[in-house]
């Protein structure tokens, strides 16, 4: 015989069961898939200026210290500044351009990147120089003040050139010697030098971080974005708005930078002149609006877009083969050019 | 087939291949050294884009790579061809012959991975960089899908082409097939000094780069031989592990396999300037890990078993807390 209320009572004590085996099977499930489930990187992002332009450093690292390393890293920018600004009265360099010809001890920084950057103006014949310093000056380029940037006059261009050519600077050990009153100006080199040193804090920390480092649109990858994602960098049309880009790439590694014909220009009588001047004539050219390289070397991407700008398309192809760069060239007459690995990286 | 990355169109329908450095010029209907890559019409085309020969799930351990992900398995896949010449080649019924082959799409092939619980795409067997285009899909496919890319290689490409898969991959196994450069560009048809920079561009992009040489009698088993690759390995890093590798007789040589006590004395040689050494194919000669600053035992290996017994999660010996160069 069987009592219904009995019935009853079984059956809740089924559902109880059922409810607490779901229970405890959803918490087991919930403890696994959180014990599985990685969270991706958060970015600690701070903006800042340094070396005469604005710096972005976005950086994430499972060692939970991205901030004290992020301020590390401007800390850092603070020195480079201290060492290779010539136009910082007492910066190192701007007392190696002040020796008058003496042999000056310098240090260990300052003599990489003035052997780099000699080496570089061997290889492109000149076209970047790292000694155009008075020429710079002459021009007033060296200054943030647009007010002071002005058209030299012909004789005033030709009295300077004698104290250009990087023939001028020689090495001996650990000291430099600038002959012919030539100045050092490593404008075209340092902010690339920046990149990558503060690329290699970052993996220092952390070989697994991400992010990227943006020094004034020169910008090295730390590692991928959330660990296998690319970074995507657009080229901004230089005739357009700064959020105007004409194409991408996508970066995992590497160090992308760009020189163009927009920061720093004056126009006079319909002709524009900036501030990537030719060490052989004095004047700026007028081939290419921009130039954006790509490399695995901060120095050589940010030297690269250099000597293009100056030495126009004869040598582009020739050189992106010597130095392995991927390049986007955008001509006076908004033709673009580019090569393979260019074209590989915007995939 | 698929139209070839890196190559310049000359006249009279011409082209020069420039993915490596051999740089052959060929006329309409001729085929590389590599075998793989044809002038169509006046265009260059790669024959093996999505063949493969050989697919399996590998430990990683057999790459060779001992300090990646060790104890894992990786999908490894291999096409067909090769731009060298090793008369002594381990692989040669699929780097200089044709074999059978199956067709895999990039999408497809980083699927079958994710399937098989892989980390990541290991492309070996056969010369992966005379594959170039479709080892290039892949490994972007991969990456998509979150896996890793694993390149197994000769090292003998051209600069441009190698900083491209650079940006890719996250380890490779290159051979140093020896120290001599008349030996190599004369037996092995092959550039020493290529493949050296290749090593260290792809150390300076942050690649986890392990090496590998093939001991071979009378060929490259001099001391002065094993000791200017590592010499020169631990002025670049003498954290890069090297496999100094037992030779065995195929293709065309029939001497026979490397003697044991010719690969202790070499393994001795090379310790001087590198802190990690192993003897391959040779079971339970110098496969374990050993912390160089403590001398225990982080890693005990017996062929393709693999046991962790010292090290901590962040990869330091338990020990003594060095840090033991691995990546996971």
């Amino acid at each position: 015989m069987r009592f219904p209320d009995s019935d009853k009572k079984v059956n809740f004590s089924s559902l109880k069961a059922v409810i607490i085996s779901l229970s405890i099977l959803l918490i087991v499930a919930i403890v696994i898939f959180a014990a599985l489930w990685k969270k991706p990187p958060q970015y600690y992002v701070q903006y800042g200026v340094a070396l005469g332009t604005n710096v972005t450093i976005s950086y994430a690292t499972e060692k939970g210290n991205a901030q004290q390393v992020v301020e590390a890293m401007f800390k850092e920018l603070d020195n480079i500044n201290a060492i290779f600004n010539p136009w910082l009265p007492n910066s190192e360099l701007y007392n190696l351009n002040h020796s008058n010809g003496q042999w000056t001890q310098v240090s260990p920084e300052l003599l990489d990147v003035l052997k780099y950057s000699i080496k570089i103006a061997q290889e492109t014949n000149g076209n970047f120089d790292p000694t155009v310093g008075r020429l710079v000056d002459l021009w007033g380029f060296n200054s943030t003040d647009s007010a002071k940037w002005h058209l030299p006059s012909p004789s005033e261009i030709a009295a300077v050139l004698p104290h250009v050519g990087y023939q001028n600077v020689q090495f001996d050990g650990n000291k430099v010697r600038l002959l012919n009153g030539v100045w050092v100006d490593l404008g075209g080199i340092a902010k690339g030098y920046a990149v990558e040193l503060l690329v290699e804090m970052a993996k220092a920390n952390d070989p697994n971080s991400t992010g990227y480092v943006d020094i004034g649109g020169d910008i090295g990858i730390i590692g991928p974005k959330y660990g296998n994602q690319p970074w995507v960098i657009g080229v901004r049309n230089p005739r357009g708005t700064p959020n105007d880009a004409l194409t991408y790439v996508n970066l995992y590694k590497g160090y992308i930078a760009t020189s163009g014909d927009y920061e720093r220009y004056i126009t006079v009588g319909g002709r524009r002149y900036y501030h990537i001047l030719n060490p052989k004539t004095g004047y700026s050219d007028n081939y290419f609006q921009s130039v954006t390289s790509i490399s695995d070397n901060g120095m050589l991407s940010d030297a690269f877009g250099t000597a293009a700008m100056v030495a126009g398309p004869n040598d582009i192809n020739q050189w992106s083969e010597i130095f392995g760069i991927g390049y986007f060239a955008i001509y006076e007459n908004g033709q673009t050019q580019s090569n393979t690995l260019w074209n590989e990286y915007a995939k | 087939m698929r139209e070839a990355l890196f190559f310049e169109i000359l006249k009279d329908d011409k082209v020069r291949c420039d993915l490596c450095p051999h740089h052959c010029v060929l006329k309409n209907g001729q085929v590389g050294i590599c075998g793989v890559r044809k002038n169509i019409d006046g265009a260059l085309y790669s024959l093996n884009y999505g063949q493969i020969s050989a697919i399996s799930m590998d430990p990683i351990e057999k790459k060779p790579l001992f300090h990646f992900y060790p104890g894992s398995e990786i999908l490894s896949v291999g096409s067909w061809g090769c731009n060298m010449s090793c008369p002594f080649c381990q692989n040669w019924e699929i780097s200089h012959s044709i074999p059978r082959v199956r067709d895999f799409s990039p999408e497809q092939l980083a699927s079958l991975a994710k399937d098989h619980n892989s980390f990541g795409i290991a492309y070996t067997y056969s010369e992966p960089v005379v594959w170039f285009e479709y080892v290039l899909d892949c490994a972007r496919a991969a990456m998509k899908d979150g896996l890793t890319n694993v390149l197994v290689t000769n090292g003998f490409i051209e600069e441009m082409p190698f900083k491209l898969l650079t940006q890719y991959f996250s380890a490779m196994n290159i051979d140093v097939k020896s120290f001599n450069p008349e030996y190599y560009r004369k037996v092995l048809g092959g550039q020493r000094d290529v493949v050296m920079k290749n090593v260290e561009t792809a150390q300076k992009a942050g690649i986890h780069v392990e090496i590998t040489t093939l001991i071979v009698p009378e060929d490259n088993d001099s001391e002065d031989e094993t000791r200017g690759i590592a010499q020169w390995l631990g002025s670049i890093d003498r954290s890069i592990p090297l496999h100094l590798s037992r030779y065995f007789p195929n293709y065309k040589y029939d001497r026979p396999p490397t003697d044991l006590d010719v690969l202790e004395k070499l393994w001795h040689i090379a310790k001087e300037y590198l802190d990690y050494v192993y003897i391959g194919n040779v079971a339970g000669m110098h496969e374990d890990t050993i912390c160089p600053k403590c001398g225990k035992t982080v890693i005990e290996r017996n062929g393709y078993n693999v046991n962790i017994v010292g090290l901590d999660e962040e990869g330091s010996c338990t020990n003594c807390g060095f840090p033991i160069a691995i990546r996971k």
